[in-house]
C-alpha cells in the first residue's frame, strides 16, 4: 500500500511536468531548437523502462523531486531516486562510469553487470556466515532497518543504457555503504552517507541531499552532526577508495575489518 | 649592393692550399675532362626533388640549366610501378599543391583511381568528444587530395621522361640513380661544388641543391645546424581496408592525449592512418596481432579516453585478454553523438609501421652554392598532414628565385640569387612548425581547467564560419 501510493506520486509529478512542457509548446511558435529543448516526443528509448527527458523536464523533474524530498520525507526514498535519476546527466554519470572504466574491478562489475536481489545475494545464506564477515554483518542491518535490495526503484530518466546500469548499481550498493560504515538509517545517517557518497562519488543527488538535508534535523542533531559526521564522511569520501568500484557480492564472505582496510574507509562513530 | 656580394663570399672557408696539395692539384687538373659539369645537381628523388626537377624543366626561363637528379636509391624504376596494395607513405596535398603539379604537366600523370579528394574533416577532442566539422561548399574544389607519395614520384618521373622524349634538342635534365655518393667539396674553383660518387665519376656544380630528408647529407656538409627537439612521440603508419564507404570521404583526427590520430580515406574502400602516441604504447601496437591491433584502431576513435588510458595499460603479451575487453568495450551501445571513421576490417600485411617524430628548423636554407629544401630543412609531427605541402612549397619558391636571378643575369649559385627563397620560405615554415607543435602540446593536456577551455574554444569555432573559413583556406592553400 505504501509503495504503491509512492509510485503513484511519483507518476503524478511525470504527468506535470509532461503536460507542463506541452503548454509551453506552440508549434506556430517554436524554432526547431525550441522544439528539442521542449519536447522529448524524438527521443528514442534506449533500454525497457527508459523514459526519456527534454532538457527542460528534466529541470523541473530535478526541482520538483527536491522539493517533494524535503517536504515527504516518508517517500524520500522514492523522490530521491527521481532526483538522482534525472540530475545524473549530462556530465556527472559519465564522469562516474569513467572512474569504473579505469578500475579493473569496476570494468569487471560494468561487464558483468551484476544486479541485487533477495535472490541473487541469498540472505538465508548470508544469515548463516560468522559474524565478523560483510555478508553478515549486511543482512542483520538489513533485517533490523527493515531495509532489503528489492526496495530500489529501477533507473528511468538515465539516457545512456551504461550510465543507468551506474546509476541502478550506485543504488543498490546504498546499503552496502551503511553496512560497510555501520551506519543506520536515521535522518543523521543518511545524510552521513549522502555527504560521503557526493565527496567520494561526486553524483549531485548526494550534494543536493548533502546541502538540504541538515534543514531537517533539531538543533542539538546539526550540532554534532556538523562537529562529528561531516568530518567523519569528508575524510572518508577523499580517502576511500571509490565505492562505485566495489564488488560487494564477491565480498560477502570476507572480514569486514578486511573489506574496510583494502577501500581505506572507516567505520563510523556511533551514535549517542 | 656590393657589400652583399662580399659578406656572402667572405661566409665561404676558403681551402688551405698546401705546397704538396699545390702539386696534387696541378696534376688533377690535367684531367678535368673527365668532370661532368651541371648547373643544378638535386640531391634527392622525393617527391620534392622530382618536383623541383619537373618545375625547373618545365619553367620557361629555367629549362635552359642543366640537372642532375641524383639518389642512392633507383628511382626510375617507379616509371613502370606496379599497381598494387597501398602504399603506408601517403600524403594530403592541399588544392594549392595539385595546382602546381597541373602546372608543371605532372598532375596528368598521375592515378586519378588511386588519388581520393575529400571535402569533410573531422576533428574531435579525445578528453571531451567535442568537435569540429570543416566541410567545403558542394560544387567547389575538394578540401585535399590523399595521394600515395609513390603515385606522385610515379606522375613527376613520367611527366619529365615525356617532356625529354618529345624535347628535340639535347635534354638537360639527367637522371644519375642509383648513386653512391662518396664526398661533396669545394674544388679549384670555389664557385663549384664537386660531387664525388663511385657509380658517376666526379660531378660538378654551380648549386647544390639538398632535398634529401631529414638525415640530409647536403646539409651536414654544409654544416647547416637544425636544432629541435624530440617529442615523446612515434607515429605508427599503416594501410587499411574498411567497410563499404555511404556518403562522401571524411578524413577523421582525434586529439588524444597520448598523441593525434587520423583516419584519411583512400579510394575503393581503402584508408591510412597516422597514430601518434607514446613510444611504449607504439611499440606494443607493432607487435599486436593484427586482428587485435584493428580493433584496437577501432576502439581508439570510439572509446572515451578513461576506457582507453585503461587498455593502452593492459599487457599486450596477452592478445586474448585485449581482444575480449575490446569486443566487449565496442558492442556496448552509448548514447553518443560522437561521429567515427568507418569500421576497419583489416589492416594490409606488412604496411605497419612506426618513426620517430621530432621538430626541427635550420638555421638558415641557403649558403653558398647550397640550398636546402622539404625535410631537409624542416621537420614537423604529421599534424594535418602539411609536410610534404611545405616542401612543394619551397619548391616554388626555389624556382622562383632561381628563375628571377637568370632574369637578371647573376649567378644561380651565390648567396645574393638563393637569398629571397630563404626569406620567403623560413618564416612561414617557422609560423607553421610553432603552430603544430603549440597545437599538439595543448592536446596532451589533461589538466581539466584546459580541457574545458579547449572545448570552449572548439565548440565557439564550430559555430563561426568566419573562422572556420580561415582554417579551410590555410588547410586547401597552406600558409
Amino acid at each position: 500500500m505504501f509503495y504503491l501510493n509512492a509510485h503513484l506520486e511519483i507518476n503524478k509529478v511525470v504527468d506535470v511536468v509532461m503536460s507542463l512542457s506541452k503548454k509551453f509548446l506552440k508549434p506556430s511558435v517554436a524554432s526547431n531548437q525550441l522544439r528539442l529543448l521542449f519536447t522529448a516526443a524524438e527521443r528514442k528509448v534506449n533500454y525497457p523502462g527508459h523514459v526519456p527527458l527534454s532538457p527542460l523536464q528534466r529541470i523541473f523533474l530535478v526541482a520538483g523531486s527536491a522539493i517533494m524530498g524535503l517536504k515527504a520525507p516518508w517517500r524520500g526514498g522514492d523522490m530521491i531516486s527521481v532526483l538522482g535519476d534525472a540530475s545524473g546527466q549530462p556530465f556527472f554519470l559519465h564522469r562516474l562510469l569513467n572512474k569504473m572504466l579505469v578500475d579493473k574491478t569496476g570494468r569487471e562489475i560494468l561487464k558483468d553487470k551484476p544486479r541485487m536481489t533477495s535472490k541473487s545475494l541469498n540472505l538465508p545464506f548470508l544469515r548463516t556466515l560468522p559474524p565478523n564477515t560483510l555478508g553478515k554483518i549486511y543482512v542483520d542491518w538489513i533485517d533490523k532497518e527493515h531495509v532489503g535490495p528489492d526496495t530500489r526503484s529501477p533507473t528511468r530518466f538515465v539516457d545512456d543504457p551504461e550510465e543507468a546500469y551506474v546509476m541502478q548499481r550506485y543504488r543498490e550498493s546504498h546499503d552496502f555503504y551503511h553496512a560497510i560504515c555501520n551506519m543506520p538509517t536515521n535522518i543523521e545517517g543518511e545524510l552521513a552517507i549522502k555527504w560521503l557518497e557526493f565527496v567520494n562519488m561526486g553524483l549531485p543527488v548526494g550534494a543536493l541531499s548533502a546541502l538540504f538535508g541538515p534543514l531537517r534535523l533539531n538543533c542539538e542533531q546539526a550540532s554534532r552532526f556538523r562537529r562529528v559526521y561531516i568530518p567523519w564522511s569528508i575524510r572518508n569520501g577523499l580517502n576511500a577508495k571509490t565505492l562505485i568500484n566495489v564488488y560487494w557480492e564477491k565480498e560477502l564472505t570476507n572480514d569486514i575489518e578486511d573489506v574496510r582496510r583494502r577501500i581505506r574507509i572507516e567505520a563510523a562513530p556511533p551514535l549517542v | 649592393m656590393s657589400s652583399l656580394v662580399l659578406r656572402g663570399v667572405s661566409r665561404v672557408e676558403m681551402p688551405t692550399i698546401s705546397p704538396t696539395l699545390g702539386i696534387y692539384t696541378r696534376k688533377f687538373a690535367s684531367q678535368k675532362i673527365l668532370q661532368r659539369q651541371f648547373d643544378v645537381v638535386i640531391v634527392g628523388s622525393g617527391p620534392v626533388g622530382l618536383a623541383l626537377a619537373a618545375g625547373l624543366q618545365s619553367n620557361p626561363v629555367t629549362q635552359s640549366l642543366k640537372v642532375g637528379l641524383l639518389d642512392i636509391q633507383d628511382t626510375m624504376k617507379l616509371k613502370d610501378w606496379k599497381f598494387e596494395t597501398y602504399s603506408n607513405r601517403c600524403s594530403s596535398l592541399t588544392n594549392h599543391t595539385r595546382m602546381f603539379f597541373d602546372k608543371i604537366g605532372a598532375w596528368d600523370f598521375a592515378r586519378k583511381d588511386r588519388i581520393q579528394p575529400f571535402q569533410h574533416i573531422l576533428a574531435s577532442d579525445g578528453l571531451t568528444n567535442s568537435s569540429i566539422h570543416l566541410d567545403q561548399k558542394p560544387g567547389s574544389e575538394p578540401m585535399a587530395f590523399m595521394s600515395e607519395n609513390v603515385n606522385l614520384q610515379y606522375a613527376l618521373l613520367n611527366s619529365i621522361i615525356d617532356k625529354m622524349n618529345n624535347n628535340i634538342k639535347k635534354p638537360n635534365l639527367e637522371f644519375l640513380m642509383p648513386c653512391t655518393i662518396t664526398k661533396l667539396s669545394k674544388g679549384e674553383n670555389i664557385y663549384r661544388t664537386h660531387i664525388h660518387t663511385t657509380t658517376h665519376g666526379e660531378l660538378t656544380t654551380k648549386l647544390l641543391i639538398g632535398a634529401d630528408g631529414r638525415n640530409s647529407i647536403v646539409r651536414k656538409y654544409a654544416n647547416i645546424s637544425m636544432p629541435g627537439w624530440n617529442y615523446l612521440t612515434h607515429a605508427v603508419v599503416g594501410t587499411l581496408k574498411i567497410d563499404p564507404l555511404k556518403g562522401p570521404a571524411v578524413a577523421f583526427q582525434r586529439f588524444l592525449p597520448t598523441g593525434p590520430l587520423a583516419y584519411l580515406p583512400l579510394p575503393d574502400n581503402n584508408a591510412t592512418f597516422v597514430w601518434s602516441t607514446r613510444p611504449h604504447i607504439a611499440s606494443k601496437l607493432l607487435r599486436l596481432p593484427e586482428e587485435t591491433f584493428v580493433k584496437f584502431l577501432n576502439a581508439s576513435f570510439r572509446l572515451d579516453y578513461p576506457d582507453l588510458s585503461y587498455l593502452y595499460q593492459m599487457d599486450f603479451s596477452e592478445p586474448s585478454k585485449v581482444n575480449e575487453q575490446l569486443d566487449w568495450r565496442l558492442q556496448v551501445k552509448r548514447n553518443s553523438n560522437m561521429q567515427v571513421p568507418p569500421v576497419i576490417t583489416e589492416i594490409v600485411s606488412g604496411s605497419r609501421a612506426a618513426f620517430p617524430l621530432r621538430l626541427a628548423h635550420v638555421d638558415e636554407y641557403v649558403k653558398e652554392g647550397i640550398a636546402l629544401c622539404g625535410d631537409a630543412a624542416h621537420n614537423t609531427h604529421p599534424l594535418a598532414g602539411q609536410g610534404l605541402n611545405t616542401g612543394i612549397q619551397d619548391v616554388e619558391s626555389l624556382i622562383s628565385a632561381l628563375s628571377f636571378a637568370i632574369k637578371h643575369g647573376q649567378d644561380i649559385g651565390s648567396v645574393f640569387s638563393l637569398q629571397p627563397y630563404f626569406r620567403d620560405r623560413y618564416f612561414k615554415n617557422h609560423v607553421y612548425l610553432g603552430v603544430v607543435d603549440k597545437f599538439h602540446k595543448l592536446y596532451a593536456m589533461e589538466n581539466p581547467v584546459v580541457t574545458s577551455v579547449r572545448t570552449l574554444g572548439l565548440s565557439l569555432f564550430d559555430r563561426s564560419a568566419s573562422l572556420k573559413n580561415f582554417i579551410l583556406s590555410t588547410v586547401a592553400n597552406g600558409i
